[in-house]
């Protein structure tokens, strides 16, 4: 974990600190910690919280210290006033001397929920989604992100039944009614005719995938940055795609109207690495997904995907038989980057 | 620690869930259930095969559901049962009583496969017992007057939520 070492020359220098996630959960928040050395050796350091109040811990105070500083200074220390009674007296200075015979960690580190969002589990998706499930409503109007075009060591043919598919997509998440708008790239779900990732728009279930935009051609390689930008317009039912490969520059973009038997509903936007149901998951090793950011309809304003309250991690897998088959990655400090990692076919 | 009566219905439901699913595609990697083979052979529900199902393509889904679509190709019986007819429209039929049409095509143009279609399905990964709800009762109409039925069963035995048809 990565750690910044304050020497602090005059007193009270300001450390910033930001330290990104670790795999155990636990998580260095950015904090300001005051440090203060003393003639002595003793280190005073104030950490402020987040919910606004501080902590002070006194490391390596010598008995000279403890004994001589003033009843300011021991505040200042954190330590209890020094007590008039000389056996209370004597308690208390082997206590404080004794106590913090090594500075604390010069950055704050808060033990977080592991589990820091709403988690789901799903049989086809992985990622994370903003909203409330099983409702109708027009929360979310457009989502976009970017993503990493990852590898994938096996053949796609016709007969394969495997898959996946990377996509951002507004709705999906009301009981199965038809109304997931979304675009992306998939491997071997559209064409199985080139071992390459495609790009790709739908109206699920209504509509099979179809190229996107009709550029029918159009596919990428591995390491290809590709972002992406859906939105609906829910005054004339219409979508509007956008996807640029910004390794090579080539951007295509188009507007589809919705199909009849589908209807819109925003209550949710997502970023999902998919297994599609039936099929097995190909091994892409893993997918960055960069920038993923939902804009509410109601202000016209886009919000990292983690700082919507309603943000939900998806694990795709069951908690029984305790299949999991891809690992959800923790939200970035960003709150808009997570990584997806190929578990299970 | 106590396990609450919802607790355990969910993890029942979930173990059920993931048994189906496993059921599902062992099934469907055994093609052990295909439409194919089921309707190009005489049974009691399929009289006659107008229209040959391909094997299921499965795509992107809603949360937690299944989408497979079937390219539709002309079968054995279509030639034979269409002759002299022009025009022809297929509607399908799900136990709950949800019908919905294709476009009418020319009986020729999509022999020819000049007119392509396409039956798109959502489906529950959820409940795959096969049964009624994994059926769809097709009917056929004709500019002649002419009705036919089929019926396509859905080769991984889910519960089909939606359908439509797509003319290509």
């Amino acid at each position: 974990m990565k750690r910044v070492f304050a020497t602090s020359i005059a007193l009270f220098a300001t450390v910033l600190s930001a330290i990104p996630s670790s795999a155990e959960g636990i998580e260095t928040e950015s904090s300001n910690v005051q440090t203060q050395n003393l003639p002595d050796g003793g280190i005073v350091s104030i950490f402020s919280l987040p919910d606004g109040s501080t902590m002070t811990v006194a490391s390596n105070l010598s008995t000279d210290t403890l004994t001589n500083a003033s009843a300011a200074q021991l505040k200042l220390y954190g330590i209890p006033p020094r007590p008039e009674d000389p056996d209370q007296f004597n308690d208390w200075l082997n206590m404080y001397s004794h106590s913090n015979q090594e500075a604390p960690s010069d950055s704050l580190e808060l033990p977080t929920n592991s589990e820091p969002y709403t988690t789901i589990y799903s049989g086809n998706w992985g990622g994370y989604l903003a909203g409330t499930l099983n409702v109708v409503n027009t929360s979310y109007v457009a989502v976009k992100s970017n993503f990493v075009v990852p590898s994938v060591q096996v053949a796609c043919t016709a007969s394969a039944n495997f898959g996946g598919g990377a996509w951002v997509g507004l709705g999906g998440t009301n009981n199965g009614t038809s109304d997931l708008v979304q675009q992306g790239i998939g491997w071997c779900n559209t064409n199985k005719t080139v071992n390459k990732w495609t790009p790709w728009t739908e109206f699920a279930p209504t509509q099979d995938p179809i190229p996107f935009c009709n550029y029918t051609t159009w596919a990428f390689s591995i390491g290809d940055v590709i972002y992406n930008n859906l939105s609906y317009q829910s005054s004339s039912d219409i979508a509007y795609f956008y996807m640029q490969n910004q390794t090579t520059g080539v951007a295509h973009s188009c507007s589809r109207t919705a199909p009849s038997s589908w209807s819109f509903n925003g209550n949710t936007a997502e970023c999902i690495m998919e297994r599609p149901t039936s099929t097995l998951l190909v091994n892409y090793g893993t997918i960055r997904f960069t920038n993923c950011q939902v804009e509410l309809g109601s202000n016209s304003t886009w919000y990292p995907i983690g700082q919507r309250s309603s943000v939900k991690q998806v694990l795709n897998g069951y908690t029984a038989p305790g299949i999991l088959y891809q690992k959800t990655g923790s939200l970035g400090a960003d709150d808009k980057s997570f990584t997806m990692t190929f578990l299970h076919q | 620690m106590t396990t609450s009566h919802s607790d355990r219905n969910m993890k029942k439901n979930i173990a059920t869930a993931a048994l189906s699913i496993a059921i599902c595609m062992a099934a469907t990697a055994l093609n052990a259930c295909t439409s194919v083979n089921h309707q190009s052979e005489p049974g009691p529900k399929t009289e006659i095969e107008l229209l040959r199902f391909g094997m299921p393509k499965y795509t992107f889904a809603q949360l937690d559901k299944g989408h497979a679509f079937y390219e539709i190709k002309a079968g054995v019986d279509y030639r034979k049962h269409l002759a002299g007819i022009t025009k022809l429209r297929v509607s399908g039929e799900l136990a709950d009583s949800a019908i919905t049409n294709s476009e009418w095509f020319s009986v020729s143009d999509f022999e020819s496969g000049e007119v392509q279609l396409i039956l798109n399905t959502g489906f529950e990964p959820e409940r795959c017992f096969g049964g009624t709800k994994a059926v769809i009762a097709l009917k056929f109409e004709t500019d002649s007057g002419k009705t036919f039925n089929q019926d396509f069963e859905a080769p991984n035995r889910c519960e089909i939520n939606t359908f439509n048809f797509i003319s290509k």
